[in-house]
């Protein structure tokens, strides 16, 4: 087991090697000129900026040339210091946000995962409880209805039930607002007092004491969770009930009933498990996908993740953070595919990890 | 082997229909009739085979024994108790008498648990046993199935298909019942590991007295262990007798055929010898013929045999037939 | 845990059941964020019709604002935007500000009083004692000094200091390397670094010699290289904020040594230590940017004037219009930004309407229209930006879009805009009613000349072209443009009228005003002659700045948004500066611009300066190089409970110091 998360972890900086070629190159089909104006922003001014982008940043060099650039950066002929280089954790300036891509995903990654952590349960506990159900209930009332609650989850767009659900909680009952937190809660956690153990916001809040804080940023986090959850439950159910439905047809459910198990023995020891590996991948994906940052539902409820910082970057041209986004999400799928092959392992003891 | 008269399970008028659904409505439209009718007992002590083609109905007849269908119609009588009457609880209790190997070994144990678990398991839920009991009665079973102890912490992928039969084995006799439905348990395996298993199946049934309804699809395999053989074709019985008496002496043409093609020893005798070759495949469960059931590929079918359904009856001693043409 | 799984699926299909039946709420279309917001709401802040009682606001001291897209930066001297320059204008503060609501007017601020010398060249300021900044410091006549050295030294043409190099060191000169080395290393810090160090050492010298404080006497001196009419309206903007030297040292940023200063020329805001720091002495301390989601100012209770009515200023960046508008609703934001499209949403929400009387240059009364309704909405007044068509006199022979090249009927010489009745008949097929009622919804006004309305050179009764198909036949008649001196009317060897035309007109994706430009000329030029051809062209962003860049395109639509309020902002780009470089207009022309720009700029008195603009305007009208289209107008909202606001059109947004909720 170890050998073998070792060996993936070795493969680790030759994906982020593919990745980034992958990524770099796409660039590539700009010519020089296009790629300088990609760092002007808005309307130009002058000539000399362009040209000054051009020399700057070499884009006219050789695509090696450009790419170690990339990769170690450069020493600027007049300050001496070392500009740029991803290898030193330095993903260069994100004009969207005016700072640093690392400072910008360092900072916006911690509440992504805090968004993660809060609506896993949601959406693959009640998900898989679904589908569960359904199977049990094949054909039943419970069964129809659920499928048809979750299929009307899965054919609405994410912004048009977000914004639905945002209208009617926020703007009209004003239940669930968006954002982050409330002002008044947003001093606390700047506060010198408040302090930042683990980076994610709900967390401190409880570690510092602060349960108002943690239930004023669970508010503000509900509707992206309900909008999560509430559009993957179709997938979830349909996955989980599949799969159950497949493993209560198998001998060793008869086994078990002859055993003399109770039914929801049966169904919870028995089928149950057996019918998860593929809610596992799914599941894989789901979180995978979640800290990469949701884009739309980040977008729609001004959650402030890395989803919405990628999309305000591409919507606006600004290829220095989405280059670095785009790195970081390659390591993140690395990391996150280790841990489901590891889980694989956990729920079936058939496969061998070697 | 130890037969007595005493009647362990009676089963009378059994029936298992299972419903067809069609359309956007999902409308009945027809039932697969899988046993239709099936009148048998069963006494302590003897093992009962029962032998029909795939899809006759004899896996069904003996799930539907143990309540793992819920029976159509009919009864079913175990030590005298009407299981069908029994209750959720009580029904589970009485599992712990009646238990059943099944024909797969690879599909029938729960991939995720261990032997140890699979078979400590029964205990566990009938709290029969707790605790480091368990370990020690897991671990004389595996011994009495001829497996080591210390594969207990192994999980089911890693044993050979004999061996994972004997783990079923093992399993079904750790509550200690009285009767095992056997459903195919060789079938599945090579040939050379078959006569394994039944051996330790009929030492088993010496050593604690069980009671077997032995289930295979051809009468090669139940000749060996059973005390009376049952034939069934599409969803009923066609010949009951004793087995050397049903062997010798076959009364219904569907048992003739099925021992026609049981290969014998002797080539020469086996060349000579005249074959009853069937024509035709087995009509579909969901619409069987009219009258006797197996009148469409008998050779010796006449016209009342389309007409009436041929009574179930004793025509020597202990040797039930259903066949209008047979006195 | 089944219990937990039922009971929270329990609860979210029961809040599934409330979200079906509260199906009346309205659901939003959302769209992109516009690119920029045109027409933001202006002028005289309108006796306050009393909002209903039960309309105040939750928090009346915080105020919020909703909106897309954050600062770039925080440094004055770079900040060369709206969106940095409104938290700049509330944090810092200049030495003289603008008067309420008036563009013309202005009102001594961090200086009590200047001087002006007879010959327009010198400003003397008196700068106001007992003024500190934020983190405590005095603010004293160095501070002030510093902060324009330092701008004029940054330098750079991505930033604004070119409008403060021009009057420093003279017309044309819009850079600290014009006096270097004429410009040669604009934006290019290393090539500046290879002049010469005496010629550097100089040229901050220039500079530290045309700005000069006198602490004992409280008074900064600034000489400028000849009279320049808009100077103080020119510092009266975001780049004219005084810094605190120590501390902007203490930062990071120049020295104040004419040694080094090259090694901070053109600085990105990526590295400028100013970028996301301030320290000002204005109503507002700066408190935290978090960069990309919100932006809090706090009350300065020690404000050399009476503190403000807000205890907090907070920009809330959310980029999805359908958030900012359910915000608006539950009443969390009290500005908040409505891209064009989705007025009408709004409009149906407004219960109070303010509009502009164009003649009297001013906002009418506003009028109660539906008291339940929660928004107060501002329309009519034209804005400070507009977007023409210019015509490239001299097309780049690299050039994909001209056709064949040639006047063969299926393409267009290079040179084919430099014949002025080939220009003129483009305008005359221009129709200004379809433009702005397609693009502006009727919510524009044709521009009669290139400077706004206000200005010195405006002139409401300049002629204008429209829409007039025989008038376009005829100027297509009169032009030659095989240039064999007959008028393609008469010309037997054919020309423009007979042998047609082919030409793509380029806009960059996502900009529907560019694309309906075209539009409108392609079928109304095919109307008058259906040999000619004018394709539509979508291209990419960034092929579209290079075709803009290189002068690839037969003519460009593009934009211009004032810097200051001051005619000369908008004559120099249009006809000798930026634009007039693009269009590669002719020498001779130019030339005859370049005197009338001069004479203007420099020319103190009003009415001499109209007269000069005059003549300019006549030029241009019979020339037009540029087709001058429209100017949108306001059309902006509010929450009613919002009181006080200074609806000046200058103001890079708001100026919170006078706002107030109730």
């Amino acid at each position: 087991m170890m050998t073998y998360i070792i060996r993936r972890l070795m493969l680790v900086p030759f994906l982020l090697f593919g990745v980034s070629i992958l990524i770099f190159g796409m660039l590539q089909f700009l010519d020089p000129i296009e790629r300088a104006s990609l760092y002007i922003r808005g309307d130009f001014k002058s000539e000399g900026q362009i040209q000054a982008a051009v020399k700057k940043y070499c884009l006219d060099c050789p695509i090696y040339e450009q790419y170690t650039n990339w990769l170690i950066g450069t020493i600027d002929s007049v300050s001496g210091e070392r500009e740029g280089g991803i290898l030193f954790g330095n993903f260069g300036w994100s004009k969207t946000t005016s700072q640093p891509v690392a400072d910008l995903i360092s900072h916006r990654f911690p509440n992504t995962l805090d968004l993660t952590i809060w609506a896993v349960g949601p959406i693959i506990l009640i998900g898989i409880w679904l589908g569960v159900q359904s199977a049990v209930h094949h054909n039943g009332i419970f069964d129809q209805a659920a499928r048809i609650f979750s299929i009307v989850g899965t054919s609405f767009p994410t912004f048009v039930f977000g914004l639905l659900v945002l209208m009617i909680f926020y703007a009209n009952l004003q239940w669930f607002p968006p954002g982050r937190l409330s002002d008044t809660y947003s001093q606390v956690v700047r506060s010198e007092s408040f302090h930042h153990y683990t980076t994610l916001l709900t967390f401190d809040a409880l570690l510092n004491g602060r349960i108002d804080v943690f239930l004023d940023a669970l508010r503000h986090m509900f509707l992206p969770i309900l909008t999560l959850s509430y559009l993957s439950w179709a997938t979830f159910l349909r996955v989980t009930r599949g799969s159950m439905l497949e493993t209560l047809r198998q001998e060793y459910v008869t086994t078990a009933r002859a055993k003399g198990l109770s039914e929801r023995d049966v169904i919870n020891k028995h089928a149950r498990p057996n019918a998860m590996l593929p809610v596992v991948t799914l599941a894989g994906f789901t979180v995978v996908g979640l800290m990469g940052g949701v884009i739309i539902t980040e977008t729609v409820f001004d959650y402030p993740g890395i989803g919405a910082a990628a999309a305000q970057a591409s919507a606006q041209l600004d290829v220095i953070t989405v280059l670095g986004f785009a790195m970081f999400n390659g390591f993140i799928l690395i990391v996150a595919n280790l841990i489901v092959d590891i889980l694989y392992g956990v729920v079936d003891p058939r496969v061998r990890l070697s | 082997m130890s037969a007595n008269n005493e009647v362990l399970l009676q089963v009378k008028d059994l029936e298992m229909h299972f419903p067809i659904y069609r359309g956007v409505f999902q409308r009945k439209v027809g039932a697969v009739r899988a046993v239709d009718g099936v009148t048998f007992d069963v006494r302590r002590g003897e093992t009962l085979g029962l032998v029909g083609e795939s899809g006759c109905g004899k896996s069904t007849t003996g799930r539907t024994i143990l309540q793992l269908y819920k029976p159509t119609n009919g009864g079913v009588s175990f030590e005298g108790n009407d299981l069908l009457k029994l209750k959720g609880e009580e029904m589970r209790l009485m599992r712990r008498k009646m238990q059943m190997i099944f024909q797969d070994p690879y599909a029938s144990l729960n991939p995720r648990m261990t032997v140890g678990q699979l078979v400590g398991e029964p205990l566990m839920v009938h709290n029969v046993a707790t605790g480091a009991e368990i370990n020690e009665r897991v671990a004389h079973l595996l011994k009495v199935v001829n497996l080591n102890p210390a594969f207990s912490t192994r999980y089911p992928h890693e044993f050979s298909g004999g061996q994972r039969q004997r783990i079923g084995v093992a399993r079904a006799l750790a509550l200690q019942p009285s009767f095992i439905i056997c459903d195919e348990p060789i079938s599945a395996l090579d040939v050379s590991i078959q006569a394994q298993v039944v051996n330790l199946l009929e030492e088993l049934q010496e050593q604690f007295n069980l009671t077997y309804l032995f289930i295979a699809h051809d009468l090669s395999m139940v000749k060996h262990i059973s005390d009376r053989v049952a034939v069934m074709y599409l969803g009923v019985f066609v010949e009951v007798a004793e087995r050397d008496e049903l062997y010798a002496k076959p009364l219904h043409p569907y048992t003739q055929a099925l021992l026609s093609a049981v290969p014998i020893p002797d080539p020469v005798a086996d060349a000579k010898r005249a074959r009853t070759i069937l024509k035709g495949d087995v009509p579909s469960p969901a619409n069987p013929p009219s009258g006797c059931r197996f009148r469409t590929r008998c050779p010796i079918a006449e016209a009342r045999c389309a007409d009436s359904r041929p009574e179930f009856r004793e025509v020597s001693p202990g040797h039930f037939v259903a066949c209008h043409l047979v006195n | 845990m089944r219990k937990i799984f039922t009971i929270l699926s329990l609860l979210i299909v029961a809040s599934m059941v409330l979200a079906a039946c509260g199906g009346a709420a309205p659901v939003e279309d959302p769209a992109d964020p516009a690119p920029a917001d045109p027409a933001a709401p202006a002028d005289p802040a309108p006796a306050d019709p009393a909002a209903p009682e039960a309309m105040g606001s939750s928090d009346p001291t915080t105020f919020t604002i909703a909106t897309f897209g954050g600062p770039e930066t925080l440094d004055p001297a770079l900040a060369y935007e709206t969106a940095g320059g409104e938290i700049i204008q509330n944090v810092y503060e200049t030495l003289v500000f603008y008067d309420g609501i008036h563009t013309d007017k202005f009102v001594p601020m961090l200086a009590e009083s200047w001087e002006v010398s007879d010959d327009g060249s010198v400003y003397t300021f008196n700068i106001r004692s007992g003024v500190t900044f934020h983190e405590g410091q005095d603010m004293t006549a160095s501070d002030v000094a510093y902060s324009f050295q330092r701008g004029l030294l940054f330098g750079g043409h991505a930033s604004p200091q070119w409008l403060l190099a021009e009057p420093f060191f003279g017309v044309g000169n819009d850079d600290i390397t014009c006096i270097v080395d004429g410009c040669a290393s604009a934006d290019d810090r290393e090539a500046l670094s290879a002049n010469d160090p005496a010629t550097l050492v100089a040229a901050c010298e220039t500079v530290k010699s045309a700005i000069v404080a006198d602490d004992a006497a409280g008074t900064v001196t600034m000489t400028l290289a000849s009279s320049w009419g808009p100077f103080i309206a020119t510092i009266a903007q975001s780049w004219g904020s005084v810094l605190d030297q120590d501390w902007a040292i203490a930062q990071g940023a120049w020295d104040g040594s004419c040694d080094t200063w090259q090694n901070y020329y053109a600085e990105p805001s990526e590295s400028d230590p100013l970028t996301t720091v301030m320290n000002g002495t204005g109503p507002f301390v700066f408190d935290h940017y978090t960069n990309g989601e919100e932006l809090v100012l706090t009350r300065n209770d020690n404000y050399w004037q009476a503190p403000a009515a807000l205890e907090r200023v907070v920009w809330k960046y959310v980029d999805e219009w359908g958030t900012r508008f359910a915000m608006a609703q539950a009443g969390d934001a009290d500005f908040f930004s409505v891209p064009p499209e989705n007025r009408s949403q709004v409009d149906a929400l407004s219960g109070e309407l303010c509009e502009f009387d164009l003649a009297a240059n001013a906002y009418k009364e506003c009028v109660v229209t539906d008291d339940a309704q929660p928004f107060r909405l501002y329309k009519g007044r034209p804005g400070i930006a507009r977007t023409d068509m210019f015509f490239v006199f001299d097309i780049n022979p690299v050039s994909n879009y001209v056709g064949s090249g040639q006047l063969d009927g299926n393409g267009i010489p290079l040179d084919f805009f430099s014949d002025v009745h080939i220009r003129k008949a483009f305008a005359s097929c221009f129709d200004w009613d379809v433009y702005i009622s397609d693009v502006f919804d009727g919510e524009a006004v044709q521009s009669p000349v290139i400077p706004l309305a206000g200005m010195p050179g405006y002139q409401a009764d300049m002629p204008v072209y429209s829409y007039d198909p025989a008038v376009c036949e005829a100027e297509f008649k009169l032009a030659d443009v095989d240039k064999d001196g007959i008028p393609a009317g008469e010309d037997p060897e054919g020309d423009v009228w007979t042998t047609g035309f082919r030409l793509q007109a380029l806009y960059n994706q996502g900009n529907t005003t560019r694309q309906v430009v075209s539009e409108i000329l392609a079928g109304n030029l095919a109307q008058v002659n259906d040999l000619f051809n004018v394709e539509t062209v979508g291209l990419p962003w960034p092929t579209f700045l290079r075709t803009l860049r290189n002068a690839e395109g037969p003519y460009f639509v593009s934009g211009w948004q004032e810097d200051i309020h001051d005619a000369h902002n908008w004559y120099q780009p249009y006809v000798v500066g930026t634009y007039a470089g693009r269009q590669r207009m002719d020498a001779d022309l130019k030339a005859q611009f370049q005197d009338l720009v001069n004479r203007g700029v420099a020319e103190s008195d009003p009415d001499a300066r109209a007269a000069i603009y005059a003549e300019l305007n006549q030029l241009f009208y019979d020339q037009v190089p540029t087709a001058l289209l429209a100017v949108a107008t306001s059309h902006g909202y509010e929450q009613r409970w919002v009181t006080g606001r200074t609806l000046n059109p200058i103001f890079s947004g708001d100026y919170y110091y006078t706002i107030s909720k109730k």
